[in-house]
């Protein structure tokens, strides 16, 4: 891959009187990607959002955001990024148009662009119809969303989000996913922080799993899955259990173990959806069907387990 | 630029709040009738200090006198029910009378002709009361001498008069027109007691400043009141990831507040001039340098609270604590003549004491732009100092 980084994080450090916060913090975010810090409450996710917004100095270390000093060059940082507060941090006296023209303004737009922006980012957020409601009328969902448009008026480059799905229902949980997604490909880079590993999982090119201040593992989805194995469970249910069949299964590439468990044949495999075709044609061929199919795949909380011994939410 | 759509947007919240209103015009206007009627005492009286006259002169210029004394803003000549000198005495003893004058027998006759025939001053000059009423009716005496003089200067200038009653004529004709002249004088010189009695001349020249200055820190409950909440919904942390300098959003807020002030103070001496006749406009340049100062002071002290208060009852808690404290020590109710010495030097340490001075200053002693510099200037120090905590305050904060 020859993308540049937008985002380079070398060895951050936030101590609260002595508390360590966040502990020598290490990633990269690379241009166009959408790249998560997962873990849970407490974990310092915010504390490294406020640091990269440069809203909180540092007591170590430094950051690069499009090759900006967080703590040499807050300003140009500042016009290159947006950020999306885990709190909603706009003014509920005011309507959806009067905060986003004032929001505008404060990110220095004028005159035609910054109509302009204020009308795409209603109907991106889906508010155009309210827009001259009092936002502090607005449902939870609604708010979140305003909360993120804000961020995203001055067309940003880099957006940070810091966990914006919380406390909101499934609905709007879904739109915001899939904003996240459609301003990525835009070409816009994303940093997205969350304790939902399906959160971290749908959207992510890359993930870095944080706890008690420091990084404890990143990489793909797929990466990560390699840690704990990443090995596919597949239990199928079948009409009958001709032996040519299991012993065939057992040379496919990629299926590590074939056992029979009563009624059912349990699989462990590398990649559940290379083989399962594979599975389906054979079994027609022995005339035998599949009745029942059950896929576990790997996942982030296994990852998190195994490296914390401790489960993602609790 | 930021700053103004920073200052337009905290003006905008300000009026969508109910609270405002209220606190910047309505309660103002409600207090001030209120104290400046009960300051008035009763609208009929005569709030000036009585002084009885006894009239034992039967000519022209005693009755001249009696006149010149009503023109007094100190005092009205009142007559007694008995006019000798014990029981005049015996008036101002009991402080029925602030002071008592026997215009002798003759009186009249003696002046004309060039005699200077003596009036009978009875007055308590240890009393407050009486040496403002001794001056007045000094005042009004030198006033008619001087009158006298004039018309005989006159009269000699007019050359020789065909008989002695056409000089006569001459005479008291040239003295009524000085008499009538004194009554709109050109300068005027209005003694004032040092003590009691004159605040209740005029309740609203008290009530009205006081008020305004009360209710200038109490109006500053909402502007207060949207920067914590600003501070707590993290919208302040919101506007320091755009470009902004703290510089310029604590700019922002101070223009919101001081402009939000400085029409409260504009708003209500136009009331004061219009309901009460208070004279407040009469020089514009003093009446906008004090709006000035006062909106600067409230504006900083609405700063302070805005960026101390943890949430809303603290703000109402701190903002009223402190304005009560500059309204009852600083003299916003009351006159701070009438306080004790102690209390009345502690007052006059106050800002809210030298704004209402400044206003009294426009309102009761014409002062121009000049003369309230002084009160202006402190209240310049004190927003100051009150500005410099609030940055220190905001600035830490702003950091969490
Ligand atoms: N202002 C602060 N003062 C002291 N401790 C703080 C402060 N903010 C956060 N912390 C502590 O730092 C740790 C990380 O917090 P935070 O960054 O908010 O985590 P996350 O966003 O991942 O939930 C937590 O233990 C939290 O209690
Ligand atoms: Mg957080």
């Amino acid at each position: 891959m020859t993308s540049t980084n937008a985002i380079q994080v070398k060895g951050l450090k936030k101590n609260y009187n002595g508390f360590p916060a966040v502990h020598n913090l290490e990633f990269t975010v690379r241009e166009g990607e959408i790249f998560s810090l997962l873990g849970p409450n407490g974990a310092g996710k915010s504390t490294t959002i406020s640091m990269l917004s440069c809203l909180l100095p540092p007591s170590g270390g430094d950051a690069l955001i499009a090759g900006h000093s967080i703590t040499r060059a807050s300003g140009s940082v500042k016009r290159t990024i947006g950020v999306v507060p885990q709190e909603i941090a706009l003014y509920d006296d005011l309507s959806a148009h009067q905060n986003l023209v004032f929001w505008g303004r404060m990110y220095g737009l004028r005159g035609s662009r910054l109509s302009r922006r204020v009308d795409e980012v209603l109907d991106l957020t889906g508010l155009a119809d309210r827009r001259h409601d009092r936002a502090g009328l607005y449902s939870g969902g609604m708010q979140r969303r305003l909360n993120i448009g804000i961020a995203l008026l001055h067309e940003p480059r880099i957006v940070i989000f810091d966990e914006p799905t919380v406390g909101i229902d499934p609905q709007s949980r879904r739109r915001i996913l899939d904003g996240v997604k459609e301003i990525n490909a835009r070409g816009v880079t994303v940093l997205y922080t969350t304790h939902y590993m399906e959160e971290a999982q749908e959207l992510s090119h890359r993930i870095a799993i944080m706890d008690h201040g420091r990084l404890i593992a990143q990489g793909t989805h797929n990466e990560l899955m390699r840690m704990v194995g990443g090995l596919h469970r597949i239990t199928l249910t079948l009409s009958r259990k001709p032996a040519g069949l299991l012993a065939l299964w057992r040379m496919l590439a990629g299926v590590h173990s074939v056992s029979e468990e009563g009624e059912r044949v349990r699989l462990l495999v590398q990649d559940s959806t290379r083989v399962l075709p594979t599975l389906f044609e054979s079994a027609a061929r022995e005339e035998t069907h599949i009745t029942g199919m059950d896929i576990q795949e790997p996942d982030l909380e296994a990852v998190f387990l195994h490296l914390t011994g401790k489960a993602l939410r609790d | 630029m930021r700053i103004l759509y920073l200052a337009m947007k905290d003006l905008s919240q300000i009026i969508r709040q109910k609270k405002s209103a209220l606190f910047l015009l309505i309660l103002p206007v409600l207090f001030t009738g209120l104290l400046g009627a009960v300051f008035t005492r009763n609208g009929q009286e005569d709030p000036r200090l009585p002084v009885a006259l006894a009239m034992r002169d039967a000519g022209a210029l005693g009755a001249y006198y009696e006149t010149l004394l009503g023109y007094s803003d100190t005092i009205h000549p009142t007559a007694p029910g008995q006019t000798d000198a014990a029981s005049l005495e015996q008036l101002v003893r009991s402080q029925k009378a602030a002071a008592a004058v026997i215009i002798p027998e003759g009186f009249s006759r003696q002046t004309l002709a060039g005699e200077s025939p003596r009036l009978t001053v009875i007055v308590d000059r240890n009393a407050p009361a009486g040496q403002a009423a001794d001056r007045a009716i000094q005042l009004a005496a030198t006033r008619l001498l001087g009158a006298v003089q004039t018309a005989r200067l006159g009269a000699e200038a007019h050359g020789p008069f065909g008989s002695e009653a056409a000089r006569q004529e001459y005479l008291l004709a040239s003295l009524a027109d000085a008499v009538r002249a004194w009554r709109d004088p050109l300068v005027r010189v209005t003694a004032r007691p040092a003590g009691t009695g004159n605040a209740a001349a005029d309740g609203f020249a008290q009530a009205s400043p006081g008020m305004m200055v009360f209710f200038a820190t109490i109006g500053m409950i909402t502007p207060g009141y949207l920067l914590l909440a600003e501070r707590r919904s993290r919208t302040l942390a919101r506007m320091l990831t755009t470009d902004i300098r703290r510089a310029e959003i604590i700019a922002g807020h101070t223009l919101a507040m001081f402009v939000a002030g400085f029409l409260q103070v504009i708003l209500l001496t136009l009331f004061g001039q219009a309901a009460f006749g208070l004279d407040y406009w009469r020089d514009p340049a003093a009446l906008l340098l004090m709006a000035g100062v006062l909106a600067l002071w409230s504006a900083a002290f609405g700063l302070l609270i805005g960026t101390l208060a943890r949430d809303e009852n603290q703000v109402v808690l701190l903002v009223m604590g402190a304005t009560l404290v500059f309204g009852f020590v600083g003299g916003a109710f009351f006159p701070l003549d009438l306080a004790g010495a102690a209390y009345a030097a502690v007052g006059r340490m106050m800002p809210s004491a030298w704004a209402i001075r400044g206003f009294q200053d426009i309102i009761l002693r014409a002062a121009g732009w000049k003369t309230v510099t002084g009160p202006a200037a402190i209240l310049v120090l004190y927003a100051l100092a009150f500005y410099a905590l609030a940055v220190l305050r905001f600035q830490s904060d702003a950091a969490r």
